[in-house]
């Protein structure tokens, strides 16, 4: 800790030395300040458990000062002690972040703590996320440079964040990227755009392993382009591993790969996108020794639709890190205003597809390597996800939108990554009713009525919301969600939630109640546990 | 783009350990089979932390006991769901609803073992079946008060932990299990460690009288109790006194039959005061990790 007051002091002390700015600058601060606190109680209907703490809390403090080209910052964090659900190791508080940059006409330098990612971040992604307790920024050096116009390097070399410590290993990386026709003035002026990139991410860590030969240094390697003409843009990015044998591949010796396809056209009114991904053996991590989302390095972007709606994200699909096959497919349509089928204002509709499937690995080398065809076993089934949404403005004050989900969602691979759990594939059919009512020039309604329909797990489920907002300073939100089919009776109980916030400025207040069922909360397509909970939460936010 | 040729050097910056088979050191594989079963585990950590506390919950049944199916999809669910990782079941086939028949094509399979029958004398002595059992503190007769008992049960301080290791040797069906046990308070004197064989995922009739066919074929029986590995009572821990972290380590060799599913055996170990057969801990591994 005296090592990181130390370092930031000693960047606050440049800046304050007279003309180490350019002008007179004297600088601005900024930052951002959130604090998130539970109350619990004991639920024994729901599994909920009741905390030694009674209050738990997580909050942080982000302070960044610029001056001219310079720019330091930190960022004070506090678990007392973690919320629930998040990991034990966080307890304490300190100073878990700081940094200090130099942003030039060609020349950046960053030493410190950073976030950062190479192309789509498959081979590379340094972020954090704050509610899902996510924080791998690397603590080191970067150097990124652009010689001239559409040419950007990148290099790095750090240790990354492990709650209050840094890991064992040592990364280092390095990213190229270009802009095709920036770089040759030939085609400066060409409808069409190309852009390429490559990287490379290499971590090290002493292999001090008594039974096994594990490799110390380990590469990932990535290509990437993106071609972009009038409505058309297609992208792609392929990544290859060395041999990582670790414990979440459970030790095996193949390297790894990943590939990703995307393409859209888009016109007015009209849209059409299509994803295919393949991903073998790509889980990346800067440790062996890990659990959970824990110190990752990878980031193996979802290929499904991210739903919003509370209840299909009761079976939210999390990326097979160490094998999958999926697809993806979208198409986008605004039926005319003025017409029969589009209304006065116009409907937009929504059709969405995506499947995944898993591998068909065959072990060549009992344990240690195995085979695999390119499509994998399609009769293996992940998940699956056919909806459709038909957005619709009624009149000038009322708006209508009607989802249906059909998901099919393995339950013994996703929760549990075992063929043997017992769950087997959970089929539901979902149905969304939103509406949004304009009640007056400050007050508006919205309302949600979502039903759920299996026979499997956890039985049916039905939910409705209302959140009233009164502009521009209140929001109030309530919903019970329902599992009124559980198959045991004694389960078929009211998940109650109701909340408060009160905004002003760019700071937010909000107060509430809830009862929150056991589940995966999932961000972007990463997930974590979250326990059964009952209990009153406080959340303030404030940038400034 | 003379910048461009530099790239090269960062590549440089970045090894590569690319490594081929023979993957494992040598110096154990040289050992026989259960020597490095018992070497493996001693060089990992046997213990997470924190340690905590788990349940075993013991259902006596049978194939022929039309209530029973009931009885055991909750537990399954509890196992699965809000007790996840906190719970360990075994299912004892036993008494006279578990015989199998002799005649026709329906539950012919015999499920029943000697320490089953041995665990059903002792433990139920009114001889009915669905009967549960919470750590043995418990008995259970309904379907309500699973949910409740295993809470009550798990809100109490962990005593032991306890690390189950296992290596098993697909072409001689040779079981090895190694069980580290380490105290967290005082040992009774009495205490024992049990170490039992179950298997998931069988499937087979089953009758349940919820239905209007009550003989359901391809039923699934989850955590069927297939061997006591070291006796249906275990062996005494220790044969002295037991203070707080104390530590023992125990390994056993166990030839699964064949027709059993290896991928499906799990190796439940766990102590019990054998006066008052109250279970202080408990834990399972798979035997094919």
């Amino acid at each position: 800790m005296k090592l990181l007051t130390s370092t930031l002091c000693l960047g606050l002390w440049l800046f304050a030395i007279p003309g180490f700015s350019q002008n007179n600058d004297p600088g601005r601060i900024s930052g951002s300040f959130q604090t998130d606190v539970q109350y619990l109680f004991e639920d024994s209907v729901i599994g909920a458990n009741a905390v030694d703490e009674r209050v738990l809390s997580n909050s942080f403090l982000q302070l960044t000062y610029n001056r001219g080209n310079l720019s330091a910052g930190l960022r004070y964090e506090a678990y007392l002690n973690p919320l629930l659900g998040f990991d034990g190791r966080y307890e304490g508080q300190g100073i878990a972040y700081r940094f200090a940059e130099y942003q030039g006409d060609k020349l950046d330098i960053t030493v410190g703590n950073f976030y950062d990612q190479f192309g789509n971040g498959i081979v590379f992604r340094s972020y954090q996320e704050w509610g899902l307790g996510i924080d791998n920024s690397v603590d080191g050096i970067r150097v990124q440079f652009r010689p001239k116009e559409g040419l950007t390097l990148k290099g790095i070399i750090g240790k990354q964040r492990k709650f209050w410590e840094r890991t064992e290993s040592i990364l280092r990386g390095a990213d190229v990227d270009m802009s095709v026709n920036d770089l040759f003035p030939a085609l400066k002026e060409s409808k069409t755009r190309l852009f390429l990139g490559g990287s490379i991410m290499s971590k090290y860590q002493q292999d001090d392993d008594l039974i096994l030969q594990l490799p110390e240094n380990v590469s990932a390697f990535g290509g990437r382009f993106r071609l972009i003409r009038g409505g058309l843009s297609v992208d792609g990015e392929a990544a290859y591993k060395i041999n990582d044998p670790f414990q979440l591949n459970k030790f095996v010796y193949n390297p790894g790969n990943a590939l990703y396809l995307n393409a859209s056209y888009a016109t007015k009114g009209f849209g059409l996108l299509f994803s295919a991904k393949r991903i073998d053996n790509f889980d990346f991590r800067s440790e062996r020794q890990v659990s959970l989302q824990e110190l990752s390095l990878s980031f193996l972007p979802p290929i499904s639709k991210l739903h919003t709606y509370r209840l299909p994200t009761l079976y939210p699909y999390a990326t097979q890190l160490n094998g999958e096959v999926g697809i993806q497919g979208t198409l986008l349509y605004t039926i005319p205003k003025s017409t029969v089928l589009g209304g006065k204002y116009g409907t937009k509709l929504q059709l969405n597809y995506s499947r995944i499937h898993g591998l068909d690995t065959t072990f060549v080398e009992p344990n240690f390597r195995y085979e695999t065809s390119f499509i994998g076993d399609p009769g293996n089934l992940y998940f699956q996800d056919i909806n459709l949404e038909i957005n619709r403005r009624m009149t000038k004050d009322l708006r209508l939108i009607f989802t249906y989900i059909y998901l099919k969602y393995n339950k013994d691979i996703i929760e549990f990554n075992s063929v043997n759990a017992g769950y087997g594939i959970v089929n539901t059919h979902i149905q969304v009713l939103e509406t949004q009512y304009k009640l007056s020039r400050r007050v508006s309604l919205r309302t949600e009525l979502q039903h759920m329909y299996t026979k499997q797990d956890l039985g049916s489920w039905a939910l409705a919301l209302a959140e009233i907002s009164i502009s521009p300073n209140w929001y109030f939100t309530v919903f019970d969600e329902w599992n009124y089919a559980n198959p045991n009776p004694e389960l078929r109980v009211h998940y109650y939630n109701g909340q408060v916030a009160y905004a002003f400025e760019s700071s937010r207040i909000s107060f509430g109640y809830s009862r929150q069922r056991r589940g995966l909360l999932c961000v972007g397509g990463i997930c974590r546990e979250v326990p059964a909970a009952n209990g009153f939460s406080l959340s303030i936010s404030s940038s400034f | 783009m003379k910048l461009l040729r530099l790239f090269p050097f960062f590549l440089l910056l970045a090894g590569c350990d690319i490594i081929e088979a023979p993957y494992l050191d040598n110096p154990i594989s040289a050992l026989p089979a259960d020597e490095q079963c018992v070497e493996l585990a001693m060089q990992t950590e046997p213990f997470q932390q924190p340690i905590v506390r788990k349940v075993l919950v013991e259902e006596m049944t049978g194939h022929q006991c039309g209530n029973c199916p009931e009885i055991g999809e909750i537990i399954h669910s509890l196992k699965g769901g809000i007790f996840a990782n906190k719970m360990v079941v075994m299912s004892i086939h036993a008494g006279a609803l578990s015989n199998p028949k002799s005649t026709g094509d329906k539950y012919n399979t015999d499920f029943r073992t000697d320490p089953g029958r041995d665990l059903y004398n002792a433990l139920n002595p009114f001889d009915v079946v669905p009967l549960g059992m919470v750590d043995r503190r418990d008995k259970i007769i309904g379907a309500g008060a699973y949910q409740s008992r295993i809470q009550q049960a798990l809100d109490l301080a962990p005593e032991a932990g306890i690390r189950v290791f296992n290596c098993y040797n697909p072409d001689s069906l040779r079981l090895t299990t190694v069980i580290d046990v380490k105290y967290l308070v005082e040992g009774g004197e009495n205490d024992q460690l049990a170490v039992y064989l179950i298997e998931d995922n069988i499937k087979d009739w089953q009758k349940d009288y919820r239905y209007a066919d009550p003989d359901l074929q391809g039923y699934t029986h989850h955590d069927m109790l297939r061997a006591a590995i070291n006796g249906t009572w275990g062996e005494p821990i220790s044969t002295g006194p037991i203070s707080p972290d104390s530590r023992f380590t125990k390994s056993y060799s166990f030839t699964l039959k064949a027709g059993w599913a290896p991928e499906n055996c799990k190796v439940v170990a766990f102590l019990f005061d054998n006066d008052s057969k109250e279970v202080r801990q408990v834990e399972e591994a798979p035997v094919v990790n």
